[in-house]
């Protein structure tokens, strides 16, 4: 089986998480990823060592899971001859991706036109937070302005009430996802036609993208969407707490078979066929009836009694779970959602795989992210650089 | 220019929202989207008349969102002939996308060996709730059930609170993000090897790639990475309740640059001078009393005031909106984030539109989702049935 990126070559002027993700899902695929880092220090996630209270402890997962099998590159672009390598990487690219502000990245001499008049075959892929027009395009941005400014943090909480933390990287790695879909769609573009392009999206667009059904709701009746109370979607469609402070999801949607067995395994046959309930239009008249008994029923028996109840029902529902539980969870592993790899510092890890399955091509979550400058003389050895000219560039502070 | 998708063929076999969201992503593209309904009310998500309490009266923007520019093909697989008809139809697609269960599409031959031996090059994307594999592999499944599976809702509430409910649809654009790049990048492989291949995701593998960051981080530390309560986020990076009860999201980092500027538009001069704020290291550590001082102060004025006095700051930061205030959002209209569309029964709307760019290719919003049947003749006429065929398919009940 072949990789199905093999031969392909992408520049990754990066950093923090929208950008290395996007270039990461191509790593996975088998491209060669060279990412250009600064090398006053580099990646900023280099130095991150907590994030909310889950502190590294030796592996720093923030920075590893979008830059594993990348190579290094350190090199500093504000030096003439730094910016010859770059350009020279450019023309032997097929991606770049970035994610830098615009007017820094034409400081850099980096911006579209540049590597776009030097290699014409080139799939130009950005990332901003705002967009490439309208008054905020030199704002700074991260995932929770994203969040904050395409509405969708208010459509997780109910009106008046606090929106919850946003969680780290969960909307870089959404936009990441919309960003790398382009960039696919660009090089199949192009293996027809030889030319490259500009790929972008924005952190507000891609996330509006996401919450798309809510917005266009909310525009065409003219008033919000927010979240609902735990009462309002339904009793079957909830989430309920257990015993032992634990939460379990039910996802029944109508149909009186499901409602059958969720009562048997619920042990409350007794409501089966009453008439408050047996169906669908009574279940949702009476739904506040039905939490009340639910709520009271699921503090009965911890999570994982309830897990031993429901294990054989093929309704939807799910444990909410822990993500400590999920290194023994059967349905992670047999799936391969995560892997067991060697890291050099922290040992066996396990980690998020690549969760997109291809029958004839299939990625790899392998490799370890690189140190800073890793390859920044093989990388230059390969583009025909001498020694000489290495050292020079290294004594004028161009490289590491 | 042109859709980089243009002259690709899809068939759609897919209910709700996963599977319709991908293969509306190869539509906005440009390709040829046939989407396969059973004759007795076809695609559940038609009758949908409201979400969270916002009615969908003459525009459902939910079943819209996902289906416009389709065709829609009212055929019964379960009748011989349809699926004889079906099967023609992927004998000339280049795609199929189905996120139906495991079982009914074997149920129905529309299984992934079946398929691709009427035509190896086709790229067969599948969207499963739970994995390929595992126990819980013919459960059903909702969005919910992954947000639960992956764990990926704990991040959202502190480890005592209830954690929110999820906005609706956005699950499963996510994991349909993912599968459409699966998709793209099958694309481009086979139109250099001319082979095709199934690809796969399901929606717990997709969400904990997009939490893949706490996911790693956890497992690594052996400790669930949950919400967490205000008081105890970074100062910079946090939300902030104003004086009319909306909020303001700020996302500087600690080390942030513009700290005196900060203060001065806050009008709280006076901490330049307190020793307890006079570094980042000591802003951080005092971050309790930092975020109590914020509190207070952001509570002075209303979100649009402190939209004027923070206009001029070049960083991140972005007033929480409420989905109906983004139609006059210049940032959202300028970079065509909505879009206007004339649609048969509700006249101008206004909906989300591609907020992916590609330069030279760029994809187009546009279209009207079908009326359930509206395309079934066509579309056999096309595949060579004759108008007797397709009167005698009518009479057995094999097309709407």
């Amino acid at each position: 089986m072949v990789m199905p990126l093999e031969d392909i070559k992408v520049l990754d002027l990066t950093q923090h998480a929208f950008g290395p993700r996007a270039a990461q899902y191509l790593a996975e695929m088998g491209a060669e990823v060279i990412k250009i880092e600064s090398p006053q220090g580099g990646e900023p996630l280099r130095g991150v060592d907590v994030i909310k209270d889950v502190s590294y402890a030796g592996f720093n997962s923030y920075y590893e899971q979008v830059h594993r099998g990348k190579k290094s590159m350190a090199m500093d672009l504000h030096y003439e001859k730094a910016r010859e390598v770059a350009h020279k990487l450019a023309a032997d690219s097929d991606v770049f991706v970035t994610n830098l502000r615009e007017r820094g990245l034409k400081r850099l001499g980096m911006d579209y036109e540049t590597l776009s008049g030097i290699n014409p075959r080139l799939i130009y892929a950005l990332g901003t937070g705002w967009g490439m027009k309208g008054p905020f395009t030199n704002r700074g941005a991260f995932e929770v302005t994203g969040a904050a400014g395409s509405g969708l943090l208010t459509s997780f909480a109910e009106p008046g009430a606090r929106p919850p933390l946003w969680p780290p990287a969960l909307g870089d790695y959404m936009a990441a996802t919309l960003l790398v879909y382009g960039i696919m769609v660009a090089l199949h573009h192009r293996s027809k036609t030889g030319r490259g392009q500009m790929v972008h999206t924005s952190l507000l667009g891609s996330l509006m993208k996401m919450v798309s059904c809510s917005i266009d709701a909310s525009l065409h009746a003219g008033k919000d969407m927010f979240a609902v109370p735990h009462e309002r979607d339904g009793a079957l469609y909830a989430i309920y707490q257990t015993k032992d402070q634990r939460w379990i999801q039910f996802a029944v949607l109508q149909d009186y078979e499901s409602w059958a067995e969720f009562c048997r395994a619920a042990g409350i046959e007794h409501l089966t066929d009453d008439a408050r309930f047996n169906t669908r239009d009574a279940r949702r008249d009476n739904s506040a009836a039905l939490i009340s008994i639910l709520d009271d029923l699921f503090l009965t028996k911890s999570q994982s009694e309830w897990i031993e109840r429901f294990k054989d029902c093929q309704f939807p529902w799910s444990p909410v779970r822990q993500f400590t539980e999920l290194a023994s969870d059967p349905q992670v592993l047999e799936n391969e959602y995560l892997v067991t790899l060697d890291h050099p510092e922290a040992g066996k890890v396990q980690v998020v795989g690549v969760n997109v399955d291809f029958s004839e091509t299939p990625g790899r979550a392998e490799g370890i992210a690189p140190e800073l400058g890793q390859h920044t003389e093989e990388i230059l050895l390969n583009l025909g650089y001498d020694w000489e000219q290495i050292v020079a560039m290294k004594e004028e502070g161009a490289i590491l | 220019m042109s859709g980089p998708l243009e002259g690709i063929k899809v068939v759609d076999f897919t209910l709700y929202a996963f599977g319709p969201r991908a293969s509306q992503y190869l539509v906005e593209m440009g390709a040829e989207v046939i989407k396969i309904e059973n004759p007795e009310g076809g695609e559940p998500l038609r009758g949908e008349k409201g979400l969270r309490g916002v009615p969908m009266d003459d525009f459902n923007a939910y079943f819209e969102q996902v289906h416009r520019g389709k065709k829609s093909l009212a055929i019964d697989l379960r009748h011989d002939r349809a699926r004889q008809a079906v099967y023609r139809l992927v004998e000339g697609a280049d795609v199929f996308v189905t996120n139906f269960r495991l079982g009914g599409l074997e149920r129905l031959g529309m299984d992934y060996d079946t398929l691709s031996k009427l035509n190896p090059r086709l790229i067969y994307a599948i969207g499963t709730g739970w994995g390929l594999k595992g126990p819980a592999r013919d459960r059903g499944a909702f969005e919910v059930t992954g947000y639960a599976g992956s764990g990926l809702v704990t991040t959202f509430a502190d480890a005592e609170s209830r954690p929110p409910v999820c906005p609706p649809a956005f699950g499963d654009y996510t994991a349909a993000t993912l599968l459409a790049y699966g998709i793209a990048l099958a694309l481009y492989h086979r139109e250099r090897t001319g082979k095709g291949q199934m690809v796969h995701t399901s929606l717990l593998g997709a969400f904990m790639k997009v939490a893949s960051c706490c996911v790693d981080a956890s497992i690594h530390a052996g400790k669930n990475m949950f919400g967490m309560p205000h008081n105890q986020d970074i100062p910079f990076y946090a939300l902030y309740e104003t004086k009319d009860k909306r909020w303001i999201q700020m996302a500087a980092l600690p080390d942030y640059r513009a700290w005196p500027e900060l203060c001065q538009t806050l009008r709280v001069e006076h901490l330049l001078d307190d020793p307890r704020f006079a570094t980042t290291e000591l802003r951080r550590e005092n971050g309790e009393a930092l975020i109590a001082i914020f509190d207070e102060a952001f509570r002075t004025k209303t979100q649009s005031e402190w939209v004027a006095l923070f206009d001029k700051h070049s960083f991140p930061w972005s007033p929480v909106r409420h989905f109906p205030e983004l139609v006059s959002d210049p940032q959202v209209l300028e970079n065509e984030y909505l879009v206007t569309l004339d649609h048969p029964q509700a006249g101008k709307v206004q909906v989300v539109g591609v907020n992916l760019d590609l330069s030279e290719t760029p994809g187009s919003p546009e279209g009207v989702a079908p009326e359930l049947g509206q395309h079934t003749e066509e579309v056999l006429i096309e595949l060579g049935y004759s108008w007797d065929d397709i009167i005698a398919m009518k009479e057995e009940g094999a097309i709407l």
